[in-house]
This record gives structure tokens, sequence and C-alpha cells, in this order.
């Protein structure tokens, strides 16, 4: 006897709830092959035969760093013009994250002249061209890291030093200040769904669609994040200002001159939506991202600890934190990272869908700092 | 006499970082970084290997103490009733179960027990179960940040 299946519809934004749709259907593809230099130039030449004819393409090659995206520079010559330099993002099969190139694209399109990011020029929102969904955009100069650091995974652990602490230190407010004060409701994002109906729509979805995730890429049954998953779909709290969330706001994500300073570009804006700040305060807070040097903890290797990061950014913003929504999303961000690192990673590692199992597989040995601080997080109760 | 598996594990982390890994054009940065990644990855296997056994014992262990804390705390409706029965079939079952597994299905069945809780668990009952996981978590999850310290992410274990 058949039995039939109903699929429900995850309580998501829209966009999103498609997405985690859409990556079943993927699941059960053969092992993805990571793309050569050679084949990458191919297909921006067929891409650019449409977009741009007569344009050459030149110089193509892939870049390191991230997690998440296939990443390959290259130099576009159009008649006419001098020659240009971008950067295209292309989604694997799957990775640590599952993310749209079209919410990417319209939001580095929105901010541009807010705050400093890269300006995206073309988009292949359906891998119509890449073969998987694929966003191009200016290559901007700077680098997410001094040059006396070797090797950095993703950002993590980054030293900035000094004098280059206290120069992006008022760049980094500005930056995260004009985010959640982006007036989002003017801006043209078509992908992006305001959760309008009551104060905890914004937070619920958020929650449902991580949950969505653990369920689909859990590869073990871990009690503590059972735990976590409960306590956060009972304690949702109001927000009570809907805000521009980055979502994986902090140093390692951002570009800088290395000679001055000066933040060029923010980047990664591929987890952004529209919800509670405290959620970005609540990940940029996390121990993983900041430093520990000679006793002293470092808020993205910036603020010598929380209160002087919260006295800051409610300086900064305007923005009061609520310490138990900050809480919350404490619990939240340890949740979210180790169904990253653990869940997501891991999973696309064992299927061979990405193009750095090696790296997937590195980084999920964070997963137990997560499972411990929320063990310690949970036991405090529902309030700080 | 064969070559052993921390023999064979040496020479391949030989080759990688004498002869692959100068190799590499310098403008290939992701495959310098995966490199890097790959001897990173084969330098803390050959410190783990030997005590790797003894560790998924050990995690197998502390599964079955926090089963054997929460079973009796467990009480509430129907549900509860039965995946409270279900963790104490399994930690029966599984006692001479290899390590791993035995592991996933003391995993599988506190997870139920969670979720039936979640549906018609006595509150005391619940409350008290949260306790005694986030207790054992807390502990688990202490002793893996110190198997996985040598990769460098953790403050509190790794020296950082």
């Amino acid at each position: 006897m058949m039995v039939e299946r109903t699929t429900a519809v995850i309580d998501t934004e829209p966009h999103l709830a498609g997405l985690l749709e859409a990556r079943k259907l993927r699941r059960d593809q053969p092992p993805y092959e990571p793309r050569s230099d050679e084949a990458v130039a191919g297909l921006l030449n067929h891409f650019f035969a449409d977009e741009a004819p007569g344009a050459e393409i030149s110089g193509v090659a892939r870049l390191g760093g991230g997690a998440s995206k296939e990443q390959f520079c290259f130099t576009l010559t159009r008649p006419g013009r001098d020659a240009e330099r971008y950067v295209l993002r292309m989604d694997p099969l799957e990775g640590i994250t599952e993310t749209s190139r079209q919410r990417e694209y319209e939001i580095l399109r929105a901010m541009q002249g807010v705050i400093p990011v890269p300006r995206p020029v073309w988009l292949d929102a359906e891998g119509q061209y890449f073969g998987r969904p694929a966003v191009i955009m200016d290559l901007v100069p700077g680098s997410p890291k001094p040059s006396s650091m070797t090797l950095s995974v993703t950002g993590l652990g980054t030293v900035l030093g000094d004098p280059l602490r206290g120069l992006i230190r008022p760049q980094y407010l500005d930056m995260l200040a004009k985010i959640h004060n982006f007036d989002w409701a003017a801006a043209d994002l078509p992908s992006y769904a305001a959760p309008t109906a009551d104060p905890k729509q914004a937070t619920r979805w958020l929650i449902n669609f991580w949950k969505e995730l653990l369920e689909q890429d859990a590869v073990v049954r871990e009690p503590v994040i059972r735990l976590a998953t409960q306590w956060l779909e009972e304690n949702v709290p109001g927000c009570e200002k809907l805000c521009f969330v980055h979502g994986d706001f902090r140093t390692g994500n951002y570009l800088f001159d290395e000679a001055t300073g000066q933040v060029t570009a923010m980047l990664d804006w591929e987890m952004s939506y529209i919800g509670d700040f405290h959620a970005d305060l609540g990940w940029l807070l996390q121990p993983v991202f900041g430093t520990r040097i000679d006793g002293v903890f470092r808020v993205s290797d910036i603020f010598e600890g929380e209160e002087d990061f919260i006295t800051a950014y409610e300086a900064a913003s305007g923005n009061r934190v609520d310490r138990q929504t900050l809480h919350y999303f404490k619990v939240f961000n340890d949740w979210k990272s180790y169904i990253l690192v653990s869940a997501l990673g891991v999973r696309a590692a064992r299927e061979q869908h990405n193009h750095q199992d090696v790296l997937l597989t590195f980084l999920a040995a964070t997963g137990p700092m997560f499972v411990a601080d929320l063990a310690r997080l949970l036991a405090e109760g529902d309030a700080p | 006499m064969n070559p052993s598996v921390q023999d064979r594990l040496g020479s391949v982390l030989r080759a990688l970082s004498g002869v692959i890994l100068p190799a590499l054009p310098k403008d290939a940065g992701l495959a310098q970084e995966q490199a890097m990644l790959a001897m990173g990855h084969i330098q803390i296997i050959l410190a783990q290997m030997d005590a790797a056994p003894a560790f998924e014992e050990e995690e197998a262990a502390d599964l079955a103490a926090m089963a054997e804390a929460v079973a009796p705390l467990a009480g509430g409706g129907p549900a509860t009733d039965q995946a409270q029965h279900n963790l104490r079939s399994t930690l029966t079952a599984t006692v001479q179960v290899a390590p791993g597994k035995r592991t996933a299905a003391l995993q599988h069945a506190i997870d139920a027990l969670l979720c039936a809780l979640a549906v018609d668990g006595a509150p005391d009952a619940r409350a008290a179960v949260k306790s005694a996981v986030l207790k054992h978590g807390a502990a688990r999850g202490d002793k893996d940040r110190r198997w996985f310290a040598a990769m460098g992410f953790d403050m509190d274990y790794s020296g950082g």
C-alpha cells in the first residue's frame, strides 16, 4: 500500500521556506565536484556572451577563506572600457549554511551608500548559467586579517592588535548601528518578508527555520540541543522594534586597509533578515569570535569585555539592550552555531556535497563548546 | 613488519608538509588552506589515536550515566511512560553493544524522552530531568572540549 506523504510548509519567511524544501531534493545527488578555474572561465564566458557581448574574461582564480561558497575572482574587459575585477560567489550543493544568493544580491544593493559593502552587479538566482545560484560583485580591496596572521579559519581568533583595534572600533560600531537602524521598510528587498503579524513572529520564524535545518541534517541526537530547542520555542521574546539583522557580524567578516585601518567592506550578508537586533549582539559576543590575550577577553578583538561593547553599542545606535532578551539570543546563537558546524557542516562533508569537506570537519570540533555553553546558559534559567 | 597506522599517517603528513604544500602555487589560496587543514587533522588524529577507544568507551558510559539518572525522574502521561520504558530497555539492551552504537542508541532514547516530557510530562518531573541532563551534559561537554583542544578554537582549553 502506498503511503501518501504530506509535507508541512515550515512557518518561516516564505523565501526561506522555499529553500528548506529545495534542499531536500539535493540530498541524494552524487558528490559535488569543485569547479576548476578553467571550468569557471567557461561558465563566465557563457554568461557574459549574453550579459555583455564582446567582453573578455581573464585571470580567473579561486579565492581562499570562507566556509560556505565557492569564490573566484576574475577580470572582465568590455569593449571600450577599462578592465574590471569581480568576485563570483556560487553555492556548492550543500554547505555550513543554507542561504539565498538572491537575498545577498538584494541587500548588497540596498546597502550601497549606507555602509561600505561590495557592489553587486549580476545575479544568476536559479543557476541557469552557473549550475548553482551565483552572484557577481565588485572585488573590493582590503584584508579580513592582518598580514602577520598566517592561517585563520574563517576569521575565528583574528587578532587585530594595536593600533588597528582603536582605528576599527568606531567604524565597527557605526556599521552595526547603521545596519540596525536601516530603514528596511523603504528599501527594495522583495525576497525578505517583514514579520509584522505579532511581536513574536520574527523570532518564531527564526527558530522554525533553524529547527528545520537541524531536523534535516542532525547526525546525532544531542540531549542538551533538544533542551535548547524546547527552551527557545517556549520562551520566544517579543520584538519591540523590527530591525535589519546582519546575521554574521563580527571581526573576520569585514575587509580593511591594513595601513590606515579604514574598513573597505562589510561582507557575508547571507544570513541577514528582519528581526530583533539582539540576535547580532548575542552572535558577536560569543567567545569563539573574540580573543583572550594575557587574560583579557576582547569582543571581536576590539572591546574589552561584554560591558565595554554594550555601552558603546547603546551610545552608537540609540538602541537599548535588554539583558533578558540578550540572554535569549545568547542561547539562540550557541544553538545556531551548533546547527551550523555539527549538523549542516558535518552532513555536507559526509555527503561529499561541498568543496571544503576538510574545513567543515575541522570546524565541527567547535560543537562541544556550544553544547557546554548551552548547558551553562540553560541552567541559569530564563533570565540572567 | 607491517607499517603501523602511525607510520603511514606520519608519512602522509611529511609528504603534505615537505613536498605538496611547497609545490602549490603562491596564489592557490584555497589549496594551501586545505593542505594545512589536512596536516592539522592528521597531527591531531595521530595525537588522539591511542586514546580514541577509551574516549569512545567513556562517552558511552557518560551517556549511560545520564540515562540512568533521568529514567527514574521522568513521569507523566502515556507518551512519557512509553519513552521512559524505551529508555530503560535501551540501557539494558545495549550493554554489550559497541560504544559508538550504544552512545547513538542512548542519545535517541533520551531525545525521545525529552520530546515526550514536553507533550505530557509532569512539570516537576520535566524540570528534574532537565536539570539532570544539563548537569551531565555540561560535564560531558567539558570532556569533549578537552578532546578537541588541539584544534585551537577553544580559548579555555587551547591555551589561547
